[in-house]
């Protein structure tokens, strides 16, 4: 297994040794770890993202409100903002409307980015609550698949001006609640 | 989703999946299966496992090829005028065998 020096990195390397680690048998423990890790290797890729992004200063004080501001984010609102740039939502909100323009604005890269979101956040959530299924190893191989090439997808997207309205979106529900932790 | 609304959908979904033609070289789906019903966050969603031919080279179950087959499947349907949230999976024919679920799915299509 790689090292890397990010958490996001090292939760995609997780979730690929664990969904290979058994050699016949594969554990449903580690394949459903696998996807947990996955999904958690996007998940903070995107917070850590969007935290610096917009909490720009240098320091301790400033890496401390950045680390407050990022716990804020939560998995429900960023689906929703997801669902949005994949185009599974009935339009933009009125607030998106003028800033986006019309449907097809998204760039590719994008929007498989927010799509691997919340499809691999559904397959955590089966894979951390749901015994009722199982998950096979290829199961598993494709969806650490989906998280690795979205990571790639958002490197070659995240310095266009969709991907910083993308991480606007996905930080303006989470401002409510950072304002009541930072007095 | 009211009930009657349910039915229509599961009609369409029923009437795309099974009428799916191969797409074109992609890696051969002998089976498919379907569950329709709530997500995690209560959304109205369908969930299709493509079951892949064992023979399936190793390349071709990268990421970057069976989501194009994910993404085929994906389109017909949304196309076809459905409207839950598509999740898309990929087991092997031999995996499928060995997971012997509790939940069958709601439909199966089989196919040679």
């Amino acid at each position: 297994m790689s090292r890397r020096a990010t958490l996001h990195g090292q939760l995609l390397d997780q979730a690929q040794h664990l969904a290979k680690r058994d050699r016949t048998k594969p554990q449903q423990g580690n394949l459903r770890r696998a996807v947990s890790s996955a999904y958690y290797g996007l998940f903070h890729l995107l917070v850590s993202e969007a935290a610096s992004s917009f909490f720009t200063a240098k320091g301790t004080n400033a890496d401390r409100i950045r680390e407050s501001f990022a716990r804020c984010l939560g998995h429900g609102p960023m689906k929703e903002v997801c669902l949005l740039f994949c185009g599974q939502s009935a339009g933009w909100p009125k607030w998106l409307e003028p800033i986006m323009g019309p449907a097809g604005a998204v760039p590719p890269e994008l929007s498989r980015v927010a799509r691997a979101f919340f499809e691999l956040q559904e397959a955590r959530h089966a894979a951390d609550y749901d015994t009722s299924r199982g998950f096979s190893r290829r199961e598993v191989l494709t969806l650490v698949g989906q998280a690795s090439a979205a990571e790639k997808d958002w490197l070659k997207v995240r310095k266009q001006e969709a991907a910083t309205i993308f991480l606007l979106a996905l930080t303006l529900p989470a401002l409510n609640a950072f304002q009541k932790r930072v007095p | 989703m009211e009930a009657t609304e349910l039915k229509e959908e599961r009609k369409k979904i029923e009437q795309i999946l099974g009428g799916l033609a191969q797409p074109a070289n992609l890696p051969k789906i002998v089976r498919i299966e379907y569950s329709l019903g709530k997500d995690a966050t209560e959304k109205d969603a369908v969930w299709v496992w493509l079951v892949l031919d064992d023979a399936t080279p190793e390349n071709q179950w990268k990421y970057e090829v069976v989501g194009q087959l994910a993404d085929a499947v994906r389109e017909k349907l949304q196309e076809g005028g459905v409207t839950a949230l598509i999740y898309v999976r990929f087991r092997s024919a031999a995996e499928q065998e060995e997971l012997k679920e509790f939940v069958p799915p709601d439909g199966r299509f089989e196919r040679f």
